[in-house]
């Protein structure tokens, strides 16, 4: 194999759909005579529905069916979350209200114009009881999270913290603060919901996960796994929302069940905010201690979250302190406190966004304790190993992401003191942090055919959810095959394709690549075993061993001349295709092995002295995450994660009336996410990094490290360019006055 | 001697032999409902792109399958599959097909479709469907395909429904009305019971005068398109639900995201909250992302997307597109530092911003717009 | 959204004869009203659209300028009349929005836009502004976006236009059509501080047009500039603005503006900040004294009065980059 298209800034084959508007996302799937449904939702957080007037709405032209939760069919399970990504939903199976935008009622109708309208006339009253939103309050209710399987527990102890604590030179005690955020997908949660009979459910919906949607509504309507059919081709952004199967695809195969009809139900942008989850509240107490030299002594991290009262769903914050720095001493703990609100749910870098704010903020304050430098003090502690759970890391050239970003981004320009940096009228400054996030693997199964054309096709259940899965699978297949790219069609997102996990932690390339991969190369060597045992051709009687594939082509190693085509050899062996599924584990070295990614972000913020108002002026972000399948798309990754991290570190938050528990900041007004305007041009530095352990490819996953840390440089950069510490995000302006 | 098979009753099975590949048997398709057609000759060759996206809109729609019997071929149609065609013509064959269509009364009244419910009992009967003006016997099947559509699903309750959901839908009303409609040109009706609880619809709202569905022009891409909506349809939702254009992405529907920017007359708004009606030809003309590319040749601005990587999930990406063509020739961006403020109206949610940026400086330095 | 009838008219007399019946609003850019309509806060019966009467010039008008109502944003904001002679007015709408907004937007619905406060958007919240007497549940709810100005025990609500900021800095006036005829209306007395009756927002009479603004020539106009903060870097409404013009001569302030945008009910004049500059050389010192004399009187609230702070500095620091440009 000499040409490698893995690796390779290949664009995106999926590119000439997207840019002309020919990709076909979940709501624009062509249904002729399809019904819509819009979602009525609840206008209190907390109490019971004593009457629904559903009889103006039902008078509404074109209105087909309005479902409540007194004509709605039982769904059961609906409360019933039996897997990682299991939500309980709330289909209309009672009268409780448990919290604001809850769906109480569901109108289908002709046009989407009607079903609106409907919507908006369907009078609920309610019982309302008091509602609580405010989690400071509710602290001292805090209350541990049962450790879920396959997951670090929530608690951990190691060494002597206290002890530690007593002879340190210099420790920092803070709390942080991240408030509830909103994954804000810019394409809304839609499903077109299908029964074709009473036994057949097919589900064009907007996913991470098809295969745990189809396990979960296959349950819930007491289907038959293989006769519901999920098909996500094009997923506009998810970010962790669309890993679960919210209460909306349930109502809409409810309503398509009850009228015999194909349903369309696109959720609104307000609600988005109301019922498919979001980053939760966390607040988190750090004390760092080091001695003078600044070897970090010891490390506490307590994080308390916020979750409903029906659901459990802690944001795991605290555990990258366990294994970030060469610490001996680390305490760290997960607390929940319950809230009269909607379920929270995983966001890109569930835990390690939020937790490294904290983390890498409080080692922001220990370097001007200790008057050293913040990269030198990180370097200082360096884990060579992994002090969490003692093993070697897989791999890991951390420190390379260090000296590279620091070199191009000039850190050694920086002056220590605050405030002391300008630029014209704007306060500059300086921060760095470190990102790390782990490098999972899950089983995943993928089928590859080579035609009788010389063509081949492969398939993957999975999905794209703007991450270059369709890409990366394309050119890891078409390596793997001996083929060039031109020749290979990737396809996924369908569950009649082989199952594959959720598109989350980062996981797809790893695990749905290895499978990928080793069916490729299953192909091509029965393609060479037929070559060279089959019947006749150049290359027959020959080793497998002495053959080469190279773009579709079998040759000889010894006498290049000798050629077989993939279309001569099936051709002549009778055959119209040859295809091998594969069903690929978690490599086995990964057991000895801590396996993440690492990367260093280097930023430059200017700050408004009047007004407070914060610009990131340049970043500089290095990361080493295994083999990059394709430079282009992972370079795309890393720079979407760091937009993220901006509008974690400036813009995000959603906020609720204290009084009602009702969200008030719910539209793209309201609820700020960075625009155009707020994003520098980035130097993205991707450090060569081999790994043999990590899984079958050899790449860690890009999706999701790239945020993480990106909120601690930025206030670390804050304090830098103003003097004032924000240890409360989002830093508005407001808090800079 | 022929019957002519009813609307009610059981739909004849049959099971196709002379198929070399498989046996195809309507029993063994019960459980969906299943689209029978019948047709002297078809071919999946007349059957082009856009009609075969017809035919499985139409088949979504249904949730049924189609199975085209045709003399020289059968044709096996499910929405998200490739066709399967066993096109071995044989003398077995057409006489198997023939038995089938004089079971189904329209061995001399082809074409002919019938739509079998999930339980076997047909609930649409068309049969002589008219072939000229429809495009052919392709175009023909698309078109009874549709008449299928409206007769079984409209307005207020399907017939595909079988016993079991009808009690568990009691509330929804008008369902009579909507079973006397559908089978009005279809002969015999055959009344099912009504759901317990089901009432006759109660009469609509009123509605102001003038507020009715209105026939409108509107000028897309250079074509005009006819629509008939009511005055409430934004240009986005007509484009994207009505006109079969679903380049066009909603990401708000306020205004506060761009995703849904077109040119209107050439300057880039914002479709979600523009009405339809106001944009009718010949008062404005209407540029989406599907008007941009000439047959295979795409816009400068389409392939500089691509070459940068300006997009991840690509939902933004019509819009950016469309507001950085707005932009360039409108005539007020000063400078390449200025595009970041001229196309902050286009939310990206993925971030794909620094190459989006690239790609139109690109293309503004290569004075390719 | 409720049905409704549309009809487009191109005269203006029969414009003004529909809009005498109940239920019509008139429709501009829709930016405002088909916004407000989608969320069931507006739910007229009849759209009249006004988009094809003649009403789009832009022209001068003796030393001033005359722009038509349904003169676009953009349209407004690059016109060659108004960006050298009205500097502040060009960019306070360039601030404002999106280009794609501003391409639809016009003058007369600028004017006319509704506060962006979140209970007001939401018709399933009690608010006095849209259901009078069911409360003002923003008092004590979430405030950070509401007003410290101008404010009632009924509204607090923002005015959120930038363009009125300005034209109220330049002593513009608008002119209405109705049944009784024209009117001319001054820029400050068009919107109302929100009282007891805080649906009532501008001097505007059910169904009367605006046709035009007219902008005088002034000794300050030139010299005139709009500063706006705001939580990102474009693309979100004012927490705090200000329009300021002076006119300086011999070293010292002859006259000024000084006008608030988004920390009152309605743009705010600051006449104690005008007088703190008149008579006095422009320096950091008047310019820190008016910026304190604008917020003299601001009522704030647990979530908002960061705002007290933030538009004393936006009107110090609008002056001095004045001072600087010139
Ligand atoms: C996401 C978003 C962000 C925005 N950001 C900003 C911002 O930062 N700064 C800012 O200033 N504005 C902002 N706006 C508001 C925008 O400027 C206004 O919506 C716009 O100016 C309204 O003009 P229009 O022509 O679209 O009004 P329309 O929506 O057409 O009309 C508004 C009202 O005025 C009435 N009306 C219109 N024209 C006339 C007339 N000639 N005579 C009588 N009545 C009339 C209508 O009946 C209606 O009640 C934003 C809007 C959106 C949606
Ligand atoms: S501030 Fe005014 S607009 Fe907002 S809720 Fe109160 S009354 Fe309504
Ligand atoms: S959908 Fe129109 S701006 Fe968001
Ligand atoms: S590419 Fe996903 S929103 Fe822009």
């Amino acid at each position: 194999m000499t040409a490698s298209s893995v690796g390779k800034p290949l664009d995106r084959v999926d590119g000439r759909l997207k840019v002309t508007g020919t990709a076909t996302f979940s709501a624009e799937v062509a249904v002729a005579n399809v019904a819509h449904a819009v979602i009525v939702g609840a206008t209190i957080s907390k109490g019971k529905i004593t009457a629904l007037d559903v009889g103006e709405a039902q008078r509404v032209p074109g209105v087909v069916a309005v479902l409540t939760h007194l004509n709605a069919a039982k769904v059961p399970g609906a409360d019933k979350p039996t897997e990682m990504t299991d939500k309980v939903v709330q289909v209309l199976q009672n009268d409780a209200v448990l919290y604001d935008g809850q769906p109480i009622a569901l109108v289908v109708a002709d046009t989407l114009e009607h079903a609106s309208h409907a919507a908006s006339l369907v009078k609920a009253t309610y019982a309302a009881e008091a509602a609580i939103c405010e989690m400071d309050k509710e602290i001292g209710a805090g209350f541990a999270p049962k450790a879920a399987p396959g997951r670090p527990p929530p608690d951990s102890n190691r060494g002597d913290i206290d002890a530690a604590l007593a002879t340190a030179f210099a420790r920092v005690d803070a709390t942080y603060t991240t408030p509830c955020e909103n994954h804000n997908p810019l394409e809304m949660h839609a499903t077109i919901a299908v029964f074709q009979g009473e036994d057949h459910l097919t589900l064009y919906d907007a996913t991470q996960g098809i295969f745990g949607l189809r396990k979960r509504i296959s349950k819930a309507f007491d289907l038959k796994p293989e006769n519901v059919r999920v098909i996500s081709h094009f997923v506009g952004g998810g970010f962790g929302s669309k890993g679960s199967a919210w209460s909306h695809v349930f109502l809409a195969a409810m309503a398509s069940r009850a009228t015999g009809r194909a349903v369309k139900l696109s959720i609104t942008r307000q609600q988005m905010f109301a019922f498919v989850g979001y980053r939760p509240q966390t607040i988190q107490q750090v004390t760092a201690a080091a001695s003078k030299d600044g070897t970090l002594v010891a490390l506490r991290h307590e994080v308390t979250s916020a979750t409903s009262r029906f659901d459990t769903f802690a944001e795991p914050s605290a555990n990258v302190t366990r294994m970030l720095y060469a610490c001996p001493n680390v305490k760290t703990s997960h607390r929940l406190v319950r809230l009269d609100v909607a379920t929270p749910t995983f966001t890109r870098a569930p835990g390690e966004a939020s937790g490294s704010f904290a983390l890498e903020s409080a080692l922001d304050e220990l370097s001007y304790s200790l008057k050293m430098d913040p990269l030198a003090l990180r370097l200082k502690n360096y884990a060579e190993t992994d002090p969490d759970e003692k093993k070697p890391f897989s791999s890991k050239t951390l420190r390379d992401c260090y000296t590279q970003g620091a070199a191009k981004f000039g850190w050694s320009k920086r002056k220590p003191e605050p405030r002391s940096m300008r630029d014209g009228n704007w306060l500059v400054g300086f921060g760095m942090a470190t990102a790390t996030y782990p490098s999972r693997q899950s089983a995943a199964s993928a089928l590859a055919r080579v035609k009788k054309d010389g063509s081949a096709q492969v398939l993957a259940g999975s999905q794209d959810i703007g991450t270059g899965t369709y890409t990366i699978m394309t050119q890891i297949a078409a390596d793997a095959l001996g083929m060039s790219v031109e020749r290979v069609h990737f396809d996924l997102g369908d569950t009649t394709f082989p199952e594959t996990p959720v598109s989350g932690g980062s996981q797809t390339a790893s695990s749905v690549g290895s499978a990928v991969k080793r069916a490729g190369m299953a192909v091509r060597t029965k393609l060479i075993d037929l070559a060279v045992k089959g019947k006749g051709g150049p290359l027959n009687g020959m080793s497998a061993e002495q053959v080469d594939a190279e773009a579709g082509v079998l040759v000889s190693k010894q006498d290049r001349t000798k050629s077989d085509s993939y279309e001569a050899v099936l051709a002549r062996n009778g055959l119209d295709q040859i295809e091998e599924k594969i069903d690929e584990k978690e490599k086995a070295e990964r057991k000895d092995h801590s396996t993440h990614a690492f990367g260093a972000h280097f930023i430059e913020v200017k700050v408004d002295p009047d007004f407070g108002e914060v610009r990131v002026s340049r970043v500089v972000s290095a990361f080493a995450a295994g083999k990059i399948l394709n430079r282009k798309t992972a370079r795309s990754q890393f720079i979407g994660g760091i937009v993220w991290g901006l509008g974690l570190a400036l813009h995000e938050h959603t906020e609720r009336d204290p009084r009602t528990s009702r969200v008030v900041t719910k539209d793209l007004a309201d609820y700020h996410v960075p625009v155009h305007a707020d994003v520098p041009d980035m130097d993205i530095v991707m450090v060569d990094e081999v790994d043999p352990y990590v899984n079958e490819i050899g790449a860690k996953g890009v999706g999701e490290i790239g945020i993480v840390g990106v909120g601690a440089a930025i206030a670390n950069a804050v304090y830098h360019a103003t003097g004032k510490r924000v240890r409360s995000l989002p830093i508005t302006l407001d808090k800079l006055l | 001697m022929t019957h002519a098979i009813a609307v009610g009753a059981s739909a004849p099975d049959f099971t196709l032999r002379s198929l070399s590949a498989s046996a195809l048997a309507l029993r063994a398709l019960r459980g969906r409902p299943v689209v029978l057609a019948f047709a002297d000759t078809f071919s999946i060759g007349g059957a082009n792109a856009d009609l075969l996206r017809e035919i499985r809109a139409h088949l979504r729609g249904l949730g049924a399958v189609l199975v085209v019997l045709a003399k020289s071929a059968v044709f096996y149609f499910r929405p998200d599959d490739d066709v399967e065609a066993f096109d071995d013509a044989s003398p077995e064959l057409a006489r198997e097909v023939r038995d089938i269509a004089t079971a189904y009364g329209c061995e001399r009244a082809m074409p002919a479709l019938f739509v079998v419910d999930s339980e076997g009992v047909v609930r649409f009967a068309r049969r002589n469907v008219d072939i000229q003006g429809a495009g052919g016997v392709e175009g023909a099947l698309v078109a009874a395909l549709d008449a299928a559509g409206r007769a079984v699903l409209s307005p207020k309750r399907s017939l595909l429904l079988t016993r079991r959901e009808w009690v568990v839908t009691g509330l929804v009303a008008g369902f009579i009305l909507a079973f006397v409609d559908g089978c009005r040109d279809n002969g015999a009706p055959s009344p099912m019971p009504p759901a317990p609880g089901a009432s006759a619809a109660p009469p609509p709202l009123p509605a102001p005068p003038g507020s009715g569905d209105i026939d409108v022009t509107l000028n897309v891409n250079g074509t005009d398109r006819q629509v008939r909506i009511d005055p409430r349809v934004s240009l986005l939702d007509a484009v994207r639900e009505r006109l079969a254009l679903p380049g066009t992405k909603k990401g708000c529907d306020h205004g506060q995201c761009g995703a849904c920017t077109v040119l209107v007359d050439g300057m880039r708004v914002n479709a979600c909250l523009t009405l339809a009606i106001a944009t009718q030809a010949p008062w404005a003309k209407i540029t989406t992302i599907e008007g941009l590319a000439t047959g295979e040749n795409l816009h400068p601005l389409q392939r500089a997307f691509i070459a940068e990587d300006g997009f991840q999930c690509g939902y933004c990406t019509p819009g950016q597109i469309m507001s950085a063509l707005g932009m360039l020739t409108e005539g007020h961006l000063k400078n390449d530092a200025d595009i970041r403020e001229q196309m902050s109206g286009n939310i990206c949610r993925c971030g794909a911003y620094p190459n989006i940026v690239a790609a139109i400086a690109g293309v503004r330095a290569r004075k390719e717009v | 959204m409720k049905p409704f009838a549309y009809s487009r008219e191109t005269g203006l007399d029969h414009a003004l004869a529909r809009g005498k019946e109940d239920g019509v609003r008139y429709l501009a850019g829709g930016t405002t009203l088909i916004d407000l309509m989608r969320l069931g806060v507006e739910e007229p019966s009849t759209v009249v659209d006004l988009r094809a009467l003649p009403l789009r010039d832009i022209k001068a008008d003796g030393d001033g300028v005359q722009i038509g109502a349904l003169a676009t944003n953009t349209e407004v904001a690059y016109h060659p009349l108004i960006a050298k002679a009205y500097p502040v007015l060009s960019e306070a709408l360039l601030s404002g929005a999106s280009p794609q907004l501003r391409n639809m937007a016009s003058v007369g619905g600028n004017l006319l836009q509704r506060t962006r406060c979140s209970y007001f958007r939401d018709p399933s919240s009690p608010c006095n502004k849209r259901m009078a007497g069911s409360g003002c549940p923003a008092l004590d709810g979430y405030n950070r976006s509401n007003a410290i100005l101008g404010v009632s025990s009924s509204c607090i609500a923002t005015h959120p236009s930038d363009m009125a900021v300005a034209l109220l800095a330049l002593d513009a006036v608008v002119h209405v059509r109705g049944g009784g005829g024209e009117r001319a209306v001054p820029m400050g007395d068009f919107h109302v501080a929100p009282g007891s009756t805080p649906a009532v927002e501008t001097a505007l009479q059910k169904g009367e047009i605006i046709t035009h603004v007219t902008v005088p020539a002034s000794p300050f106009a030139q010299r005139s500039h709009y500063v706006k903060v705001r939580d990102r870097a474009s693309y979100a409404f004012a927490l705090s603005s200000a329009a300021v013009a002076l006119d300086v001569s011999g070293g010292v302030v002859k006259s000024a503006r000084v006008v608030l945008g988004g920390v009152a009910t309605k743009p705010w004049r600051a006449t104690e900040a005008e007088a703190e500059l008149v008579g006095k050389p422009p320096t950091s010192m008047s310019f820190d004294a008016a910026g304190a004399a604008a917020v003299r009187g601001a009522v704030p609230r647990t979530h908002n009065a960061f705002k007290v702070e933030l538009a004393k500095r936006t009107v110090a620091r609008a002056l001095r980059d004045l001072v600087g440009k010139a």
